[in-house]
C-alpha cells in the first residue's frame, strides 16, 4: 500500500474538511475536524473525520501503521498535522516481550499503544485509509470475519513494558468511536453488530423525536429523488465492500439515519427488524441486554425535546468522554446538516466504492514484481564432526587470543566508549539526530567499541532506560558501489529490495517527512571513505538526514584518517558532519599488555614478560591490537610446536620472540641469500653497473656486459642472453627488481628494489 | 635360439621401457602431484598444523607461501592438504575453494566462482545473481551465518594473490581477512605469490586484517642436495614390475651422478637456477632420448638436453638468416659501436652497407635498394631490430629511428657458426670500421 501510495503521491490531493474549528493565536495553529482525501487517478474523494480509525504508511510499505485520529490542524507554514493515538501490531513490540502475552496473536489483533516516546504528531499526507478497530473483551475470541484486511481488533493495552486489559474508560471509547459505522456495512458483517446497532437506533431516534432532527429529517425526505440513488448507490457500495473493502468509514453518521429515515416512516418496524437481526447473531446475551437497556433508555430520553440533556444523559451512559464530533454531530445539527448533506451526497458515498477496487487491483500485481524472494538465505553447510574443544592451556589461550573472540570488556577504551555513551544516548533520549566522526588507525577497537556501545544501549533499552532503537549497519568496503548504501540501509530498515535510486529518494522521504510513529535509528558507516563520490552525494545525505528535523537518524561514521573531512569531503558535505569527532589513538604498550592479559584472563600460558615484550614491539610499530594478539597466537604455536615431547610449557621470550621475528623480519635478505648463483652475481654486476655509471638505472645490456666481465674474473661459464633474461625477470617477479615490460628486451631498464646496501649486505656474508 | 632370445629380451625390453617413460613423464611433467619435498620440512609442519586447527577446532586463519617461482609453493600445499585429507575427520569437514588470480580478474568474477564451488547456487535457484551488489551481499551473508563450533569450515586458496590486491578496494581480500578475524563461519585464507613485497601492496585496513603469518619457501639447498634430488627423481620405484631392469636403471643413474660431466651439467644448470622445474625439463629432455636400442641415459644425452635447454633464442634466429641480412646485423652493430648505442635508421644501414660493398665489390653482389630494404623489413618482423616509436604516416620508412635488439657478442656468436659465411663478411665483422 505504501509503495502505491508514493507512486501515486503526486496525484492525491489532501485538504481541509469544513472551516478551521478553533485557532490558536499563538501557536499560529487551525484546527479542523475532518480532511478530504481526493485521489485524481480515480478521481474519488473520501472524508476522514476525527476520532476515525485509520492506516498510516510507515517505513515498512507491507506493514502500515494503525491509528486512530484525535484531532486535525494546519501549523503556521500551512503544513497540515494530525495527532493520533497509535495501536501496535505485535509484530512491533519486541521479540523478548511478545513472551509475556503467552498466547497466540492474530495479525488482526493490535494493542493500544501507551508507550511514551512514539511521535503522535503525523503529517496528514501519510494517512492511507480508514479501517475499523473494534474493542474486544479480554476473554473474547476474535471473531472470523470475511475480509482480514481493514478490521482489527483491540483487547490489550501496551505501554512498553507490559500488557494491560483495555480499561473501562478507553473500552467505551474505542467503542463510540465505532459507532460511525454504516448500517450496510453492518448488514453485510456480523462483527460489529451491538455497538452500531445502538448508534443507529440513537441517531434513528433522535432524528425522529427532535424536532431538529425532525427538520433535517424532512429536509432529507424532501431531497428524496436523490435519496433512493443514495440508497442503490450504497447497496452497490456494501456489495464492493464485502468483496474489496467491507469496512469503508467514509459513510458518515448522517447518511446512516437520513438512510434510515428514508427507509421508512414507521420507525419501530425498522428497529424491531434490526433488533432482531442483532438478537439472533448475538451471542453475547451480557452485551444484548447491555444495548437494550440503553436502546430503552434512549428512547426514554428522547421523549424530552432538549437535545442538551440527551447529550449529557449519553454521555454519563458511555462513561463520559466521547468524542467531540460526536457531540458536534448531536448538538448543533443546524450548523451541521449541510456538511452531513455533502457527506451524505452520492458522490461521496461512492468514493469508497470506486476507489477501493482501483486500489486492489493496483496492489494485486505488486507483490509479485519487485521482492525477490526472501528465502534466498543459504548457509555453509554444517560441519559433520563436532570442533574439538581446546584440550590443552595453550589451545584455549590460543582461543582466546583469536581476534574473533568477543572479550566481555574492553579494556582501555573505557573513555571512548563513554563518549560515545553519552553522545547517543542523549539524542536516544531527546529523540534527535545527529552525526558523530570516529578515526583512528586500523586495529584501535574503533568498531569493536562502537559496537560495545550498542550493545549497552540494546541492553539499557530492554530495560527500559532508553527509548527502543533500531540498530543497522552498513560497511563501506562490503559494498560494491558507493550508492548500494542505500539499498542496504533500505533493506536493513524495512526489508524492501530495490534500486539505489529509488531506494535514495525512499530513504529520503522516510527521514526527511515527519515519520509516524518511528523509533530513533542508530546507523553505523564503517570505512566511510569508500562511500565517496566525486558529487559526494551519498556522503551528502547520510550527514544531511540526521539534521532534518524528523529524521531521529543518529550516524556514527567510522573511517581511518583523521583529517578525512578536511581532506575528501566538499565543505557542504564535511559542515553537515559536524565537529562531533573522536579519534582513537594507537594503543600504548601498558594498553596492550593489558589487553592481552584480560583476554587470557586466569589462562596462565605466558610470561609476564613475553606480554611485554610483544606489547612493547608492537606498540614501536603501529598499535594495531589485531597484530598484537596474532603475534600471540602464533607465540603459543611455536611454544606448542617445540615442547611437543616435553612437559606442557608456557610461552616464553624466546617464543615470542620468533614470532616477532617471523612476522616483522625482511624477507628481502633471506631470498638473496638463497637465489642461485648467477642470479647473485646479476645482482652485483648491477651494482657494479650503477657504481660505473652513477645512475641507479639500468639497461639488461649494460648488466649483461657486466655479469660477463664478473663470469671471467670468477671463471664461470657465462650465460647467454636469454638465460640473462629470465634470470632479470625472475627477479622481476619475486621485486627484488623493479623492470620495464620485457618487449624492449636487451633495452629493457632495471632498477633495484631494495637499497643498494642491503644487496651488498646479503651478498657480503656468504 | 639366440635370436629368439634376443629379440624376447628387446620385447620385453620395450615394454619396460614404455613403463619407464611413462613413469617418469608423468613425474616430472605433473611434478607436484606425485614429488616429494625437498628442504620444506618446516613449512610443512606449520601449514599442516594451521589447516589441521582450522578443521579439528574450527579456528579461523589466514597465510600467505611466498617464495620464488618454482620454488614449490602449490607443491607444499597440495601435499599438506593430501595428507590432511587421509585423517576422516577432516575430509569431511572441509569445503575448498580455489581462485586463480589470472582466473579471477575480477571481484565479480572472483564472487560467482565461490559461489558456485561452496555449492550454493542450487540452494537459491537461478534467479538471485542479477547483480554483483546481490552476490556480496548474499555470500556475506551466507558465511555470516556460521559459527565457530557448528559452521563447515572453508579453506580459500588464492593462487597468484598478488593479482588480487588491484582489484577495485581489495573488496574481496578485505571481506575474505575479515570474516577470518570475526566470529562467523570459520574460514582460511591461503595466498599463494611469489612478490617479495606483497604485504606493501595490501591496503592498511586489509593488512591490520591479515593474520601476517608468512610462510617463505626458499629453494635453500646445496649443490650435494641437488644431485641428490637428480638421483631420486630419475630412479625407479621398488614397485616397478622389471626388477632387474629397475636395478640396472638405478645403477646407472648411480653412475650418472657421480659422471664429472653430468655433474658439470648439473653444476652449470644449478648455478643459472635452483628451480626444480628446470631440472625437470632438463630430464625430461635426456628421457625421451631412451628408446629400445638405447635403454638407459647416457651422460651425452644430458649435455645434449643441457646444451638444447641452453640454447640462446636470438642467437637461433640469426643462423637462419641470409647473407644480406646477416651484412645488414653487421653494419647495424659497427652503427652501434660509433654511436655508442643510438638509435639508427634504415639510411645509415644502406649507407654502411654501400661502404662495405664499394670496398668489396668482388665478393658481395650489390643489392638494389628495395632488395636491401625488403631484407630490413624481415628483420624487423623477426624483432631482431626494433622501431623505438610507433611508425606514423608521416615519416618514411627509411628514416623510422630503430635500435638492434642483438648484443656484439650474440652476433659474433652467431657468426661463429654460421654455415658459409663468406671470409669478407666475417672480417668486417670482427674488424672496425678503422680500416675504411
Amino acid at each position: 500500500m505504501g509503495i502505491m501510495n508514493t507512486q501515486q503521491q503526486n496525484k492525491i490531493i489532501y485538504s481541509w474538511y469544513g472551516k478551521p474549528t478553533n485557532s490558536d493565536r499563538k501557536l499560529r495553529t487551525l484546527q479542523y475536524k475532518g480532511i478530504i482525501i481526493k485521489s485524481e487517478r480515480s478521481r474519488t474523494e473520501k472524508c476522514i473525520q476525527l476520532g476515525d480509525f485509520v492506516l498510516i504508511e510507515g517505513e515498512n510499505a507491507d506493514q502500515p501503521f494503525v491509528a486512530q485520529l484525535l484531532d486535525f490542524y494546519e501549523d503556521g507554514a500551512q503544513q497540515k498535522h494530525a495527532v493520533v493515538q497509535w495501536f501496535s501490531h505485535i509484530t512491533e513490540i519486541p521479540q523478548n516481550k511478545r513472551k509475556l502475552l503467552k498466547r497466540e496473536v492474530s495479525p488482526q489483533e493490535v494493542f493500544f499503544d501507551q508507550v511514551s516516546g512514539y511521535d503522535n504528531d503525523i503529517a496528514v499526507e501519510t494517512i492511507i485509509e480508514s479501517v475499523l478497530v473494534i474493542p474486544l473483551h479480554p476473554k473474547e475470541e476474535l471473531p472470523i470475519t470475511l475480509n482480514k484486511e481493514k478490521i482489527f481488533y483491540v483487547k490489550q493495552s501496551w505501554d512498553g513494558k507490559c500488557f494491560k486489559a483495555l480499561s473501562t474508560d478507553t473500552f467505551s471509547k474505542l467503542k463510540d468511536a465505532n459507532k460511525k459505522g454504516d448500517e450496510t456495512k453492518k448488514v453485510a458483517r456480523s462483527v460489529m453488530k451491538t455497538k452500531n446497532v445502538e448508534v443507529e437506533i440513537e441517531s434513528k431516534h433522535s432524528a425522529s423525536k427532535s424536532s431538529l432532527s425532525k427538520e433535517r429529517y424532512s429536509q432529507r425526505v424532501a431531497n428524496g429523488t436523490k435519496t433512493p440513488t443514495a440508497r442503490k448507490k450504497l447497496q452497490l457500495n456494501s456489495m464492493y465492500m464485502a468483496i474489496f473493502c467491507p469496512f469503508g468509514f467514509e459513510c458518515s453518521v448522517f447518511r446512516a439515519s437520513s438512510f434510515l429515515g428514508s427507509l421508512s416512516s414507521g420507525n419501530t418496524v425498522f428497529l424491531a427488524t434490526l433488533f432482531k437481526l442483532w438478537a439472533s447473531r448475538s451471542a453475547y446475551s451480557l452485551l444484548k441486554t447491555h444495548a437494550i437497556s440503553v436502546s430503552y433508555s434512549l428512547l426514554n430520553m428522547i421523549d424530552s425535546s432538549q437535545e442538551e440533556d440527551f447529550l449529557s444523559s449519553s454521555d454519563g451512559l458511555y462513561s463520559s468522554s466521547s468524542e467531540e464530533e460526536d457531540n458536534d454531530v448531536f448538538c448543533t445539527p443546524e450548523k451541521k446538516t449541510k456538511a452531513g448533506r455533502i457527506f451524505s451526497t452520492p458522490k461521496s458515498s461512492r468514493k469508497p466504492s470506486v476507489h477501493t477496487p482501483a486500489k486492489t487491483l493496483k496492489k494485486t500485481p505488486l507483490p509479485g514484481t519487485p521482492k525477490t524472494p526472501r528465502n534466498a538465505t543459504p548457509e555453509i553447510p554444517r560441519r559433520s564432526h563436532a570442533a574439538q574443544k581446546p584440550a590443552s592451556m595453550l589451545e584455549e589461550a590460543r582461543l582466546r587470543l583469536h581476534v574473533s573472540a568477543i572479550p566481555k570488556s574492553l579494556p582501555c577504551r573505557e573513555e571512548e566508549f563513554q563518549d560515545i555513551y553519552n553522545f547517543v544516548e542523549s539524542k536516544l533520549i531527546d529523540g534527535t539526530g545527529g552525526c558523530m566522526y570516529i578515526s583512528g588507525v586500523p586495529g584501535t577497537g574503533k568498531t569493536a567499541t562502537v559496537h560495545e556501545v550498542i550493545r549497552c544501549l540494546q541492553q539499557a533499552a530492554e530495560n527500559d532506560d532508553v527509548p527502543a532503537f533500531e540498530f543497522i549497519e552498513i560497511n563501506g568496503m562490503k559494498l560494491t558501489d558507493p550508492h548500494q548504501a542505500y539499498v542496504q540501509i533500505l533493506e536493513l530498515l524495512t526489508g524492501q529490495k530495490v534500486t539505489a535510486t529509488h531506494a535514495a529518494t525512499l530513504l529520503a522521504k522516510l527521514f526527511c517527512t515527519p515519520g509516524p510513529k518511528r523509533k530513533t535509528t542508530v546507523l553505523i558507516v564503517d570505512e566511510l571513505d569508500l562511500l565517496w563520490t566525486r558529487k559526494q552525494n551519498v556522503m551528502y545525505n547520510l550527514f544531511d538526514w540526521p539534521t532534518q528535523k524528523h529524521s531521529k537518524l543518529i550516524i556514527l561514521a567510522i573511517a581511518n584518517t583523521m583529517d578525512l573531512p578536511e581532506r575528501i569531503m566538499m565543505n557542504r558535505v564535511a559542515s553537515r558532519l559536524g565537529l562531533t569527532r573522536m579519534s582513537f589513538q594507537p594503543y600504548t604498550y601498558k594498553q596492550l599488555q593489558q589487553i592481552i592479559s584480560s583476554r587470557l584472563n586466569s589462562v596462565k600460558a605466558f610470561e609476564e614478560d613475553a606480554i611485554q615484550l610483544v606489547s612493547r614491539k608492537v606498540a614501536a610499530l603501529s598499535g594495531d591490537a589485531r597484530r598484537c594478539l596474532d603475534i600471540c597466537r602464533r607465540a603459543t604455536e611455536i611454544c606448542e610446536f617445540a615442547s611437543q615431547k616435553s612437559t606442557p610449557e608456557i610461552v616464553r621470550m624466546a617464543h615470542v620472540t620468533e614470532a616477532i621475528d617471523e612476522m616483522f623480519s625482511s624477507p628481502y635478505i633471506n631470498a638473496i641469500r638463497n637465489a642461485s648463483l648467477h642470479e647473485q652475481i646479476f645482482l652485483k654486476a648491477i651494482l657494479a653497473e650503477f657504481r660505473r655509471a652513477g645512475v641507479e638505472e639500468a639497461t639488461v645490456q649494460q648488466v649483461y656486459h657486466q655479469h660477463i666481465s664478473l663470469c671471467r674474473m670468477e671463471g664461470m661459464q657465462s650465460p647467454t642472453v636469454s638465460e640473462i633474461m629470465a634470470i632479470c625477470s625472475r627477479l622481476g617477479a619475486c621485486r627484488l627488481l623493479l623492470v620495464e615490460s620485457s618487449n624492449k628486451y636487451l633495452h629493457m631498464r632495471v632498477r633495484l628494489n631494495i637499497s643498494q646496501d642491503d644487496v651488498m649486505y646479503a651478498l657480503k656474508d656468504e | 635360439m639366440s635370436k629368439r632370445k634376443s629379440k624376447e629380451s628387446i620385447s620385453t625390453n620395450g615394454e619396460c621401457i614404455s613403463q619407464v617413460q611413462k613413469l617418469l613423464r608423468e613425474r616430472l611433467c605433473h611434478h607436484y602431484a606425485t614429488g616429494k619435498l625437498f628442504g620444506t620440512e618446516h613449512q610443512y609442519r606449520h601449514l599442516l598444523e594451521l589447516l589441521k586447527r582450522t578443521t579439528v577446532h574450527g579456528e579461523s586463519n589466514s597465510a600467505l607461501i611466498i617464495g620464488p617461482r618454482g620454488s614449490g609453493k602449490t607443491a607444499l600445499l597440495n601435499h599438506v592438504l593430501k595428507d590432511l585429507m587421509e585423517i576422516k575427520q577432516v575430509r569431511e569437514n572441509l569445503l575448498e575453494v580455489r581462485l586463480n588470480g589470472l582466473l579471477q580478474t575480477n571481484d565479480k568474477v572472483a564472487l560467482k566462482e565461490i559461489t558456485r564451488q561452496l555449492r550454493l547456487e542450487n540452494v537459491v535457484g537461478d534467479k538471485v545473481f542479477g547483480s554483483f551488489a546481490e552476490n556480496l551481499a548474499f555470500l556475506l551473508e551466507a558465511l555470516r551465518k556460521g559459527n565457530r563450533t557448528s559452521s563447515c569450515p572453508v579453506l580459500f586458496i588464492l593462487d597468484e594473490f598478488d593479482l588480487f590486491v588491484h582489484h577495485k578496494n581489495q573488496t574481496l581480500l578485505y571481506n575474505l581477512f575479515d570474516i577470518s578475524q570475526s566470529a562467523q563461519t570459520p574460514v582460511t585464507v591461503i595466498g599463494l605469490t611469489c612478490r617479495q613485497d606483497i604485504l606493501e601492496l595490501l591496503e592498511k585496513r586489509v593488512k591490520s586484517r591479515f593474520s601476517h603469518r608468512q610462510i617463505y619457501v626458499i629453494n635453500s639447498f646445496d649443490f650435494k642436495q641437488y644431485v641428490r634430488i637428480f638421483k631420486e627423481q630419475l630412479s625407479l620405484p621398488a614397485e616397478f614390475p622389471d626388477e632387474t631392469f629397475a636395478q640396472k636403471w638405478n645403477n646407472n643413474v648411480q653412475l650418472l651422478s657421480v659422471d664429472k660431466t653430468v655433474q658439470d651439467v648439473l653444476q652449470n644448470l644449478f648455478h643459472y637456477t635452483k628451480d626444480l622445474r628446470s631440472l625437470h625439463l632438463l630430464l625430461m629432455l635426456a628421457v625421451s632420448n631412451v628408446t629400445v636400442h638405447h635403454p638407459l641415459i647416457t651422460a651425452s644425452d644430458l649435455q645434449e638436453a643441457s646444451k638444447q635447454y641452453r640454447m640462446d633464442s636470438k642467437a637461433n634466429i640469426v643462423h637462419g638468416l641470409s647473407v644480406l641480412e646477416i651484412c645488414l646485423i653487421i653494419a647495424m652493430k659497427h652503427l652501434n659501436d660509433v654511436y655508442e648505442g643510438e638509435p639508427f635508421n634504415f639510411q645509415m644501414v644502406y649507407n654502411e652497407f654501400q661502404k662495405f660493398i664499394q670496398r668489396k665489390a668482388h665478393c658481395m653482389y650489390n643489392f638494389e635498394k628495395p632488395v636491401v630494404m625488403k631484407a630490413f623489413e624481415h628483420l624487423l618482423q623477426l624483432e631482431l631490430v626494433k622501431p623505438i616509436e610507433r611508425p606514423s604516416v608521416r615519416t618514411q620508412r627509411e628514416y623510422l629511428l630503430m635500435k638492434l635488439l642483438l648484443d656484439n657478442n650474440q652476433i659474433m656468436d652467431a657468426l661463429q657458426v654460421y654455415p658459409n659465411c663468406p671470409t669478407d663478411v666475417k672480417q668486417w665483422a670482427t674488424s672496425s670500421l678503422s680500416w675504411l
